[in-house]
């Protein structure tokens, strides 16, 4: 495929190739845009980056096995997404099952990966906090982690994320704020961090801000 | 929380700065979640992706053989279901002299089954293809895995075309009888 491609063919379009076609040209385009954002959901779902590799390969595998079942209604980004975050869903229930839960947070491997380029006791402060942040969010229940990991990490707009999930749109905005009060008392531990605790307040005023 | 992850409008942002101008809790409130943003954000991961895993061509083989699996699975049930149909026929219509026209539904339902095996290959040659010109390492493994799993849905044919085969001669058989 020539790097044209890249630009000018669409989600919609190249999975409409797919689908029609069995197009492994617009499939790897597909795979191209978005193995890298998919990888960092499971990671981040998963707090492990090998397993969130994993996932993502075979959410890919599942979007190419089940593509007569895709319905063109809506973005092809929504669909993905959604694949993607119920594998996480279902590999999690695995692991309450078996009691892994532990396991992921103590693992040396699955410690958070840092991009970074700053000085080096830095890039170390940042690093251990980014794996507080893994551990952390592990903790956070599932509904309000998918949330948070969508709108902080992703970017995605509260009405998308509202389209991935199913749920209003106001839903999702009590969630990330939950979620963010939830993160912030477990970030919250050490004595320094502590005054930056988000005070109680009534849901609503915390939603509108 | 429009606000902080910058989904405000103007009309919106105006009117909340207005109300934290006079609203300290809410001054602190923004504070408190900025700096957990902020820890949140130190977690950073490759925005872009990365070359080292597996190349796409194996993706798109993988899936395929999936898809493959997944489809030879769907038609020998649709055949399996399609020959337990046949077979009640057969006993209801022991001695009806319309043995000929299920004859007739039994070459259909074999001629059915040849076609739709042919353009399955069709499909997943051309996708396979075009992964091949892309990296030839990961074609020959590929290659081995597609024929196990083509002698797999092969004898899975193979065995509802005996079972056919079977029930034309016990259609035969019963209409010898009569």
């Amino acid at each position: 495929m020539n790097l044209l491609g890249l630009f000018t063919v669409s989600d919609e379009q190249a999975m409409w190739r797919v689908q029609m076609n069995d197009d492994a040209d617009a499939f790897a385009l597909l795979v191209e845009r978005w193995e890298a954002p998919i990888q960092n959901l499971c990671t981040r779902m998963l707090g492990d980056r090998h397993r969130g590799e994993d996932l993502s390969q075979e959410a890919f595998s599942r979007l190419f096995a089940r593509r007569k079942d895709y319905v063109a209604s809506g973005k092809f980004s929504t669909f993905l997404w959604r694949v993607a975050l119920n594998l996480c869903y279902d590999e999690l229930r695995k692991r309450e099952r078996r009691n892994e839960v532990d396991l992921a947070e103590e693992s040396e491997h699955a410690s958070a990966a840092v991009v970074d380029h700053a000085t080096p006791d830095l890039a170390m402060a940042r690093r251990e906090t980014a794996d507080l942040v893994r551990v952390a969010l592990l903790k956070l229940p599932e509904t309000y982690r998918s949330v948070l990991v969508l709108k902080h990490y992703e970017g995605l707009k509260f009405r998308e994320i509202a389209e991935v999930l199913g749920i209003p749109e106001g839903t999702v905005k009590s969630r990330t704020a939950e979620a963010l009060a939830q993160m912030s008392r477990l970030l919250g531990s050490s004595p320094d961090r502590a005054a930056r605790n988000v005070p109680e307040q009534s849901r609503r005023e915390v939603m509108a801000l | 929380m429009t606000l902080l992850y910058g989904e405000a409008d103007a009309s919106q942002r105006a009117s909340l700065e207005q109300h934290l101008a006079g609203c300290e809790q809410c001054r602190s409130s923004v504070a408190a979640f900025k700096g957990t943003m902020g820890e949140l954000s130190t977690w950073k991961l490759p925005r872009k992706r990365q070359r080292q895993r597996t190349p796409v061509a194996a993706w798109a083989a993988a899936a395929a053989i999936l898809a493959l699996a997944a489809v030879g699975g769907a038609r020998l049930w649709t055949l399996e279901a399609q020959v337990r149909e046949l077979r009640a026929e057969v006993a209801r219509t022991a001695g009806d002299s319309s043995i000929a026209s299920l004859r007739e539904e039994l070459r259909q339902v074999a001629a059915e089954n040849e076609k739709a095996r042919a353009s399955d290959r069709d499909a997943f040659a051309g996708a396979l293809q075009r992964a091949q010109a892309t990296a030839a390492a990961n074609y020959a493994t590929l290659r081995k895995e597609l024929e196990t799993v083509a002698i797999l849905t092969e004898a899975g044919f193979q065995s509802t075309q005996s079972e056919i085969a079977q029930l034309a001669s016990d259609a035969r058989d019963n209409s010898s009888t009569q």
